[in-house]
């Protein structure tokens, strides 16, 4: 705790420092990146200490009270795990700015970015940390305030000035809509603002209240974390904020909803099954739909920003699986689950900041994240290109990096939670099982898009001229692909970090859940093992080839020609034939329309010798277009009608919407101009699609309400001794 | 309640049917598999009573000749020399693409089985497959009548429908008088046979049979 | 007796690397058959191995280290895969609890970096193949997971070797018609991912039609021995996984078993082979269809075990 403290003052200290020596910008961004550094390192050996189980987890509570609640900050296990992850980023990213802003200092407020971002990580220490309701809710508000400035530090160009106050916007709504009321009930029924008093008020609130303040985390919280729907201000923001700041707000920012979520569950008894339902729906379409979405996107960062959407879903079917596994009271489950989410978060903060800084370099070196013109950069920036693989492979999934580890711990769970469940009722898990496979599927796609269109191939446009990457920026992200790769292969001392932040979610000891995960703990082993048996055989394959083309060439001394790529027999094939980010992702595009609604404008080509042809395609956010957009509008028009004083002039940071999506046909539009014209024609089959809306509602009802159970599905005792061998 | 496998084998074949008639473009084949389901489907009445250990009925046997009589030989071949005879499309004209309806049939599928589970029968029936079997043949031909355009997919889903309720009759066999499942299977024969011949007029009149081009008639 | 059964495992693993090659030689066998021809030799595809790792490399000025990295790590991920799919017993050398998973990616691993090896050429036709290459890979993924969760659900165990183990002769007398709608999606599977008909066609000519061949066009020398390889063991590899299921071993078979899944092996060969010579690869665009077919039937094998077990 002491040192979570003297982070804390290091940062202050750094951030005043930084003001101060605002006349020499270099300087004072270094010394600001010096001081997150420092306090980086302190919060690392902080929360080792805390997971580790070698520091007390007592709240450290101050004299100095504040209006309402008191300075009470504590470190358990699970606070320490985001701390950790906290951490981690934060000191990558200090490495790395300075080089990122070199060219910038000159023009911009450089040391206000510094004292900014130690700003913010203080405040994301402090939220982390908070135990008590007031300073929980300052530290969200400062970490939310410092953010959008950070966003907005470009903030000539106007998308930047929409993205930020998207975000601002967004996440205020949530705030003011769902967290305050649901810290005010809170407070009320613990009648203080200590957390400690949270759960024992909570114990004996009934059975609605804790069900009330869950969804209102859901939504409250979900906003921050960008679950779909409410996940419109992350595409938004992560665009247009500098790359650093990406890395931040993708790595650890969003995770702070998931945080707060943890922790309200931890106050919370355990839910019935139906609220581990809702989550785990809101994962599987933040993963689908959020990786699809990334899919059809044409910019880098855009692309990162809705994946971080998909990666949110993922660890919310972990938390779905761990609520499930307590509903159905199977403490096993539950571990797995939770355990799988918290190491999914770490991952997750690790690969996604590897992949915005690799980006950032790309910025940085070719001075464009537009996927179409990019192209070849491995050959110009060798170490960046191996960088972003790092983060694309972990991201994706694949052994033997980081992501494999986490998501393998939540199929374990989803596994667990199938094999546990009762006849039917093993649905869900098995839908999430089923959904994370097509996710894999689809991030698999999706990084070979990017990594392939971005670093591989010939330059597609000759106008993008490239430099190399500052070697700053490649040690910061070394450093990240190393944890990557080192949590990938021992993966057995690195699950045991985990184990007390899960112990405070299952409320049990950490023994106990040592205990538990007992198969998990040793699967460790087994994983590096298969890692190694990778890396063996990867490597005794690279020797044989050695082996085998000295051999070759000792028979046959002249050497093969470097030769362009075979073009199928075209002999005069161009850089610009490549097969493009939209090509590549169009058919999975053609195959998901019915989810996505892409647009598509196109002027054929025309006679036996076209001249100019065009095609564009763009898929525009379902969420963003067809349900706030509307939303908003409506109430724009309302505060319209109710204003009698007109104030000409500029209104405020208002930007202009964009033109394509006010004539744009939505799927919901669609969808409820084809039933309004279906309607009006009157046509045999809408007739009949009433007949059988009824019919499915009757059965509906009769399913739900008739006392019925699942008498008839199971068979009869008979049929055990038969089958007595199997292991059911 | 025993797993007797051919019941399985036959019930699990009948859901797959109803799949792939979602998933056929051609009226062609969309035929022959209703013919198909229809065959497996009337081999039911027998093989119940032998999978729960009775002796067949004649009952049993009558209702199983009637069923291949009509839906097996007659229906199909009227729906083929429809087929045959005109200049109509041989295509099945879809509202929504064949995947997506392919995966509505089986969410329809997997909603069946989370029904029947819930259920409560007055008795138990002979397989707990036949519930299942017999509520998703019953959406899978209700999606077919709405999701596709030409009348004769129509008639072919409403034959789809009329095999659902078949199978759910099955639980009541040994309840129902026999004139009952005749009078049904009757009702079957001539409706098709009534929209068999409107279809063709239809197809004589306006050239082509696609109903949502019908309903132009109405305003004048 | 320990040292016995190392011996009997590590003649069994040099059995089944050895074999694939002889798979594809059966197929290619019955394809010849099927169209009135005599056909390439037994030990054609060994010849053709032997051949490609004697030759020198050649390499397209565009490419990168990527590149040269792709075949290696593909077949890597596959000989790791190999370690954990029980071939010809129903043991696997280095199982673990949850190594299904791992299998499943260790796939997708070797699928990504044959993908980037064909996108590191910078040719619009090797594009084209990596572009179709991930969309099939991912619409495949969701039916081989269910697929799985059958296996889990009717064994009780995340164990490959379990899961392919002697318990599933139970499951077939509960659920049958499950495990033949999972032997169906795990058909679509192997012939999806194995890049054969009716998804891909090995023998085509023409690059706009192909998926895995085009996606190697630029490949040569020992490289493209791997890579040819590679998609041998993959098939076995699945292959395998579908004869588990389809035809599971009681345990009494022990010393039987390997001559007799080399058979069953070479049946399946000779199958898939059957499939190739009577129909014709599916448009582009349907393709999509018969992988949600595989997803539909193992989630409908899926609903059928869970509504069939007892607790």
């Amino acid at each position: 705790m002491t040192l979570v403290l003297t982070s804390l003052a290091i940062l202050v200290a750094g951030a005043v420092a930084s003001l101060a020596l605002g006349r020499v910008p270099r300087l004072a961004l270094r010394t600001a990146m010096s001081a997150i550094l420092a306090s980086a390192v302190l919060m690392a050996l902080a929360s080792g200490a805390a997971l580790l189980g070698i520091e007390s987890q007592a709240p450290r509570n101050a004299e100095w009270m504040l209006p309402l609640g008191a300075v009470s900050l504590a470190l358990d296990g699970l606070s320490a795990w985001f701390l950790l992850a906290i951490s981690i980023v934060a000191a990558s990213v200090a490495i790395y700015s300075p080089a990122y802003l070199r060219s910038a200092a000159d023009r911009e407020p450089v040391a206000v970015f510094g004292a900014l971002l130690c700003a913010l990580v203080a405040s994301l220490t402090l939220l982390v940390c908070a135990a008590d309701a007031v300073l929980f809710l300052i530290g969200w508000e400062a970490m939310t305030l410092t953010a959008f400035l950070l966003v907005a530090f470009h903030h000539e160009s106007p998308e930047v000035r929409r993205g930020a106050w998207m975000y601002l916007v967004a996440t205020h709504i949530g705030t003011a809509l769902c967290v305050v009321p649901l810290f005010g009930v809170l407070c009320a029924l613990a009648h203080t603002t200590s957390f400690s008093a949270f759960a024992e008020a909570l114990g004996v609130a009934g059975r609605t209240t804790p069900v009330v303040l869950f969804f209102l985390g859901l939504l409250g919280f979900g906003v921050k974390a960008g679950f779909m729907p409410m996940h419109v201000w992350l595409p938004a923001a992560h665009p247009v904020a500098p790359a650093p700041i990406s890395a931040f707000l993708s790595g650890v920012v969003v995770k702070t909803g998931i945080y707060a979520l943890l922790r309200l569950l931890t106050w919370l008894p355990p839910l019935p099954s139906y609220c581990g339902h809702v989550l785990l729906l809101v994962g599987i379409v933040s993963g689908v739909m959020g990786v699809l979405y990334a899919i059809a996107q044409h910019d880098l960062k855009r692309l990162l920003a809705y994946h971080t959407v998909e990666n949110i879903g993922i660890i919310a079917i972990g938390i779905a699986v761990g609520m499930l596994g307590q509903a159905a009271h199977d403490p096993t489950v539950a571990a797995l689950g939770y355990a799988g989410a918290l190491l999914h978060v770490t991952n997750h903060a690790l690969f996604k900041s590897l992949l915005f800084l690799s980006t950032g370099a790309v910025l940085n070196s070719a001075g464009t994240a537009d996927l179409e013109r990019l192209g070849g950069l491995a050959k110009k920036t060798p170490v960046n290109a191996a960088m972003f693989l790092i983060g694309a492979v972990a991201i994706c999934a694949l052994p033997p990096l980081n992501g494999f580890l986490s998501e393998w711990v939540i199929y374990t769970s989803l596994f667990g939670s199938a094999l546990q469940s009762h006849g039917l009722s093993a649905g869900p898990a098995a839908m999430g099982i089923l959904s994370l496979a097509l996710m894999g599927g689809l991030a698999l796609a999706c990084f070979s898009k990017a990594f392939g269109v971005v670093f591989l191939g010939a330059p597609r446009d000759d106008s993008v001229r490239t430099q190399p990457t500052p070697a700053a920026m490649n040690v910061s992200m070394m450093a990240l692909a190393l944890v990557c790769v080192f949590i990938g292969m021992a993966p057995g001392l690195w699950i045991p970090l985990v184990l007390s932040a899960t112990s405070e979610l299952v409320a049990a000891t950490a023994a106990d859940i040592t205990a538990r995960l007992d198969s998990v703990l040793a699967t460790g082993v087994s994983l590096s093992m298969m890692a190694a048996v990778l890396a063996g055989s990867a490597a005794g394959l690279v020797l044989l080839r050695r082996a085998l083309l000295v051999r070759a060439r000792r028979s046959n001394p002249i050497a093969a020609p470097a030769i362009p790529t075979w073009g199928c027999a075209y002999s005069n094939p161009t850089p610009r034939m490549q097969y493009t980010a939209s090509s590549f992702a169009s058919s999975l595009m053609i195959s998901f329309r019915g989810l996505l609604w892409p647009e598509r404008m196109a002027t054929a080509p025309a006679g036996a010798f076209p001249a100019v042809t065009h095609l564009e395609t763009h898929t525009s956010d379902m969420a963003e277009n067809d349900l706030f957009q509307p939303i908003f509008q409506g109430i724009a028009r309302l505060f319209a009608m109710a204003r009698t004083v007109s104030w000409t002039g500029e209104s405020g940071p208002h930007e202009p919407t964009r033109p394509q999506s006010s004539h744009r046909m939505g799927p919901l539009r669609a969808l409820a101009l084809g039933i309004v014209g279906a309607l009006r024609r009157g046509t045999i089959q809408v007739y009949l699609s009433f007949i059988v809306i009824m019919l499915v509602i009757l059965f509906l009802s009769e399913a739900i309400f008739s006392p019925g159970a699942t008498r008839l599905m199971t068979p009869p005792i008979g049929q055990e001794s038969t089958i007595e061998g199997s292991n059911r | 309640m025993t797993y007797h496998p051919a019941i399985d084998t036959i019930l699990v074949l009948a859901m797959l049917l109803n799949l792939s008639m979602l998933a056929s473009s051609r009226l062609a084949t969309c035929i022959r598999l209703f013919a198909f389901q229809s065959f497996l489907l009337a081999l039911l009445p027998v093989g119940g009573e032998i999978a729960v250990g009775e002796l067949p009925s004649l009952h049993a046997y009558l209702i199983a000749a009637a069923a291949i009589g009509l839906k097996v030989i007659l229906i199909p071949y009227v729906l083929m020399r429809i087929l045959r005879s005109g200049e109509i499309h041989k295509d099945v004209e879809p509202f929504i693409g064949f995947t997506a309806s392919v995966m509505i049939g089986a969410l329809a599928i997997v909603a069946s089985f989370a029904m029947a589970s819930r259920l409560v029968l007055p008795m138990p029936p002979f397989s707990d497959l036949v519930l299942p079997a017999a509520l998703s043949t019953i959406f899978i031909g209700l999606l077919t009548l709405v999701t596709r355009v030409t009348a004769i997919t129509q008639v072919i889903g409403y034959l789809v429908l009329e095999n659902g309720i078949f199978i759910f009759g099955l639980f009541l066999l040994n309840r129902t008088p026999l004139l009952v499942e005749l009078g049904i299977l009757l009702d079957v024969f001539v409706g098709v046979f009534i929209m068999a011949i409107v279809v063709y007029h239809i197809r004589r009149e306006f050239d082509h049979i696609d109903t949502d081009l019908l309903d132009e008639l109405k305003e004048v | 007796m320990n040292t016995v059964w190392v011996m009997v495992a590590f003649l069994e693993a040099l059995a089944a690397l050895a074999l694939p090659p002889l798979l594809m030689s059966v197929i290619a066998k019955t394809k010849a058959w099927f169209g009135g021809r005599v056909g390439p030799p037994w030990l054609q595809p060994y010849y053709e191995l032997a051949k490609l790792l004697r030759k020198n490399a050649v390499y397209s000025e565009t490419t990168t280290w990527v590149f040269r990295a792709g075949p290696i790590i593909s077949l890597a991920a596959l000989l790791t895969a190999a370690a954990l799919v029980p071939v010809l017993s129903n043991r696997s050398p280095l199982g673990f609890p949850g190594d299904v998973i791992l299998v499943a990616y260790l796939f997708a691993l070797g699928r990504m970096f044959t993908v980037l090896a064909a996108m590191d050429t910078g040719s619009s036709f090797e594009g084209m193949g990596a572009s179709r290459e991930v969309t099939f890979g991912a619409m495949s993924e969701p039916a081989l997971f269910l697929a799985f969760v059958v296996l889990a659900v009717a064994t009780g165990s995340l164990q490959l070797s379990q899961m392919l183990g002697p318990t599933l002769l139970d499951e077939w007398q509960i659920a049958g018609p499950a495990m033949v709608l999972v032997i169906g999606a795990l058909l679509v599977v192997l012939l999806t991912e194995a890049c054969r008909v009716p998804v891909d066609d090995p023998a085509t000519h023409l690059e706009l039609t192909m998926i895995h061949e085009v996606m190697v066009l630029d490949h040569s020398g020992p490289e493209f021995a791997y890579i040819t390889y590679g998609a041998a063991l993959k098939f076995m590899l699945l292959g395998s996984v579908l004869l588990h299921v389809a035809i599971p071993h009681p345990e009494s078979f022990v010393f039987l078993d390997p001559v007799l899944r080399v058979v069953e092996l070479v049946a399946l060969a000779g199958v898939v082979g059957v499939i190739e010579s009577a129909m014709a690869r599916l448009r582009l665009n349907r393709v999509p269809l018969l992988l949600a077919g595989a997803t539909v039937l193992s989630a409908i094998a899926v609903v059928i075990v869970f509504a069939r077990r007892t607790l």
